[in-house]
């Protein structure tokens, strides 16, 4: 059917996600597995990097890259990422609408068998990657776990995260560790590939006008040729933490200008109700930090004039909510309190049916032009990966529109401070 | 509608269509309506950004202004004696932004539901400024805290350093926000000046693209544009040389790994067709693209990562060609690159590796038509820079291999070309 979200299982824990549609002039096809993320997720994080480098029949990145640019163009993206406990490993393509060719040939199609090489046709010599590939990537491994630090936002935001979860799996890097990276061999890395095909929850999303029967029955063909073994996919957990206890605070120094604070909270969500309550949590975190009308941007921002940022966001799978903002350090205290006092109001009941229609208008908005990119609606697939059901986007909204103040009232009241993080500019100001 | 000219603009190929509009009160309207998409882009832009550091009045003198007052004057308008415009759109849902660049400043929301209000409510806020003293010095906190994060910024700071190396006199070597002493000179008085001055009808464009229709614009537009006199503006004559400032600068900041830009300063009189533009993104493919000999071995060798790139950097009297990325060796790099260079001028492009390239880049082409995002801002950037959106995608069939050659020669000349590294503390 046109325009709708269909799933089908092409061998146990393989499943391929399609939406057809003619209105875009791109198709997308994406490769994903799913597993636990471990305390050094290094050996699986390097895995969709390379792989992206090249595959049997195009032995190197420049020959892989030729192809993809004779197939106009096409982007072939790698990513690793966290989705609670969860590790998700993803290679994504953007490719142009085979109706485009200048010479008939059926693009989707073609990027989906050289997505298919490249997952299931590595360039490998019997059970380990090439040697001089391995090195090379475990250098821009090092460097993509380095880069992070290079982007403040960001080394505060994971500083906060291992911190408050310091005893959780979650507080590992999606990239892994540095000595991880540098422990790996061309064997370990074909053992961890072996083991993801082959216990990995895996989704092929597919967006466009192409024939995803036809994908389907490629995949499985690749799945039968490379010998996989399926039987069932690894079991994919996530613990969720309901209360903090004790606050935790932690100061660091760099020399950089502007302080970066990072607030981690306990949503109040058990393994339990995680996805019962994301409706009503979400709108919480929305009023408190969302949009510009939120309390956080309202306040902290426009009235006290304490920053340019400071917003909140839901950690759905993980049962967290963290607020960053970027300040001067000596008003750290200042903020801290101020968001605070934001959170204690709105758990004091101090809410309008102005503030949830914000929110909720906001939300709808949002969650309807999820249809209009390919890339959002393999997005949307991809974030439903781990789910127990596929859900809409149209949905999740209904469930959205229906959250009333008492619930979000009661949402706020159950969100307890876990972690305040601040990392100081000692950089003199110009 | 009266008064009002509609032009249809079709590509066969990618089988769509908009329409240019050119409305009785100077302002230029561009509809883009996308069948079964449930949302709608619309961009309000002026030809005003903080390379205007100068009020240039037809047949006046040229008075200056603060650095980061077109930026400063972008926030500063979504406030309002009443409701601002941030609340208005609670009201409705949709998302509003605004951004300022080199040479412009845009206003903007995207929605799937209440359009007419949401575009009635863009229009009304744009054109009613709302400036005092106190509000003034509100946002000079605010921008205070902007301009710090941008400071902290290794890949900003590494361009603008560059930007300083390359130009002596033109205000593209200038922060977008200005700096924390600059914005201090900010008047409510100068605001209203800039604003009376670069936000009349003639100087702007509307760019709506997604769920809607010419009809529904034009309504919105009869309701809510109210007449104002259209002052026409020069931007100013920079006097900039040919010649760079000094060929390397280095900062310390908190990074793990160097980054570096290396950039390639062009003459910039005269018009820059699209083709020229065009020939110039192949060619950078061509050279440093990751299918190039060079990418290969700088990437084999560990001399660049995954972050490397290149660009076409121009508008209003600057151009430039920069490669920029992350690197333990950015001299190595930069003398690979030169060296590069003067090789393909000396042996010519390869027909088959410029086919090749060429395809990509129909293809890349073609993708640029899904976003309504991307698609409402580069109605909004093509207008200003004098071209059609469409024209683009034409000119890759037209383009060959011996005006690539012939474009090479006359740019990237590695006499002229400057480094910029930022190391780590």
């Amino acid at each position: 059917m046109e325009n709708s979200y269909e799933i089908t299982q092409v061998a146990p824990g393989v499943r391929i996600y399609s939406y057809k549609t003619s209105r875009f002039k791109t198709g997308r096809i994406s490769f994903n597995i799913a597993l636990p993320l471990e305390k050094d997720a290094s050996r699986n994080a390097i895995l969709p990097y390379i792989l992206n480098r090249s595959c049997r029949d195009y032995p190197t990145y420049r020959e892989l890259n030729k192809k993809l640019a004779g197939l106009y163009g096409a982007t072939l993206t790698p990513s690793v990422s966290k989705a609670g406990e969860t590790h998700v490993l993803r290679l994504s393509m953007t490719m142009i609408d085979s109706k485009f060719a200048l010479d008939d040939e059926d693009i989707i199609l073609s990027c989906a068998k050289l997505l298919f090489d490249i997952v299931f046709n590595p360039n490998t010599d019997k059970d380990e990657f090439c040697e001089a590939e391995v090195v090379r990537e475990k250098q821009l491994m090092l460097d993509r776990l380095e880069s992070e630090k290079n982007d403040k936002r960001v080394y505060a935001l994971r500083r906060c995260e291992q911190i408050m979860c310091e005893n959780e799996r979650f507080s590992s890097n999606a990239y892994g560790t540095t000595d991880g990276i540098a422990a790996l061999t061309p064997k370990s890395i074909y053992e961890a590939y072996k083991n993801a095909l082959e216990t990995g929850l895996i989704s092929v999303n597919v967006v466009g006008s192409a024939n995803a029967d036809e994908i389907a029955r490629l995949l499985g063909e690749y799945i039968t040729k490379a010998e996989i073994n399926r039987t069932a996919h690894v079991e994919l957990h996530t613990e969720i933490i309901e209360n903090a206890d004790e606050i935790k605070r932690v100061e660091e120094e760099l020399p950089v200008n502007q302080g970066k604070l990072v607030m981690g909270f306990r949503a109040g969500m058990t393994e339990d109700t995680r996805e019962s309550e994301y409706a009503v949590m979400r709108v919480m975190t929305d009023i408190f930090g969302g949009g510009t009308y939120s309390r956080l941007f309202m306040n902290v921002r426009e009235k006290m004039s304490l920053c340019y940022y400071c917003s909140a966001r839901l950690l759905k799978d993980k049962g967290i909510i963290i607020v960053q903002s970027g300040i001067e350090n000596e008003n750290a205290q200042t903020a801290e309190k101020e968001i605070l006092n934001q959170l204690e109001s709105l758990a004091n009941g101090n809410i309008t049916k102005e503030d949830i229609k914000s929110s909720t208008l906001a939300l709808r908005e949002a969650f309807t032009s999820l249809n209009d990119t390919p890339e959002d609606i393999d997005a949307w697939a991809f974030i439903q990966l781990t789910s127990q059901v596929f859900e809409t986007p149209q949905e999740v909204l209904e469930k959205i529109e229906k959250v009333t103040e008492e619930q979000v009232v009661a949402a706020a009241k159950r969100v307890t401070l876990d972690t305040v993080y601040m990392l100081k500019g000692t950089q003199e100001g110009e | 509608m009266e008064n009002v000219n509609i032009r249809e603009i079709k590509n066969e190929l990618l089988g769509d269509s908009y329409f240019e509009i050119d409305h009785k009160s100077g302002l230029k309207i561009l509809v883009y309506p996308k069948d079964g998409y449930a949302s709608t882009y619309a961009v309000f832009g002026t030809n005003y950004g903080s390379i205007d550091t100068f009020i240039k009045k037809r047949g006046e003198d040229a008075v200056p202004i603060p650095e980061g007052t077109a930026h400063f004057l972008e926030h500063k308008l979504f406030e309002s004696e009443e409701l601002d415009a941030f609340e208005r759109f609670a009201k409705t849902g949709a998302s509003a932004n605004a951004y300022t660049s080199f040479d412009k400043t845009c206003y903007l929301f995207m929605c799937s539901s209440n359009f007419e209000q949401n575009l009635g409510i863009l229009l009304d806020f744009v054109q009613h400024p709302y400036f005092t003293q106190k509000t003034v010095e509100k946002e000079q906190g605010i921008i205070g805290q902007e301009i710090r994060m941008y400071q902290d910024e290794p890949s900003w700071q590494v361009l603008f350093n560059l930007l300083r190396c390359l130009y002596h006199k033109h205000p593209v070597n200038i922060d977008i926000a200005g700096t924390a002493e600059s914005i201090s000179h900010i008047t409510a008085d100068m605001l209203y000046e800039c604003y009376n001055t670069f936000y009349s009808p003639c100087n702007m464009v509307l760019a709506c693209v997604g769920n809607t229709t010419v009809d529904e614009v034009l309504g919105v537009v009869e309701k809510y544009l109210e007449p104002k006199e259209s002052i026409a503006t020069e931007r100013a004559d920079y006097g900039e040389p040919f010649e760079i400032v000094s060929n390397y600068y280095e900062e310390k900041l908190s990074v793990s790994i160097p980054l570096f830009s290396l950039g390639f300063k062009e003459h910039a009189d005269g018009e820059l067709s699209l083709k020229d533009r065009i020939l110039t993104s192949i060619l950078l493919e061509y050279i440093a693209g990751d299918t190039s000999p060079l990418y290969e071995r700088l990437f084999s060798e560990g001399l660049i990562n995954t972050s490397f790139g290149s660009e076409y950097f121009m508008g209003p009297g600057y151009r430039a060609v920069l490669f920029s990325g992350e690197s333990r060796d950015p001299r190595a790099v930069e003398s690979a690159i030169k060296d590069e260079i003067l090789r393909i001028k000396r042996d010519g492009i390869d027909p088959e590796d410029f086919e090749r390239i060429r395809r990509m880049h129909y293809g890349r082409a073609i993708m640029d038509y899904n976003d309504v995002d991307g698609l409402a801002n580069e109605l909004v950037a093509s207008y200003f820079e004098g071209y059609h959106l469409f024209d683009e995608i034409d000119a890759y069939k037209t383009i060959t291999v011996t005006e690539a050659q012939t474009r090479l020669c006359a740019q990237l000349d590695v006499d002229n070309c400057a480094l910029s590294v930022i190391k780590e503390v």
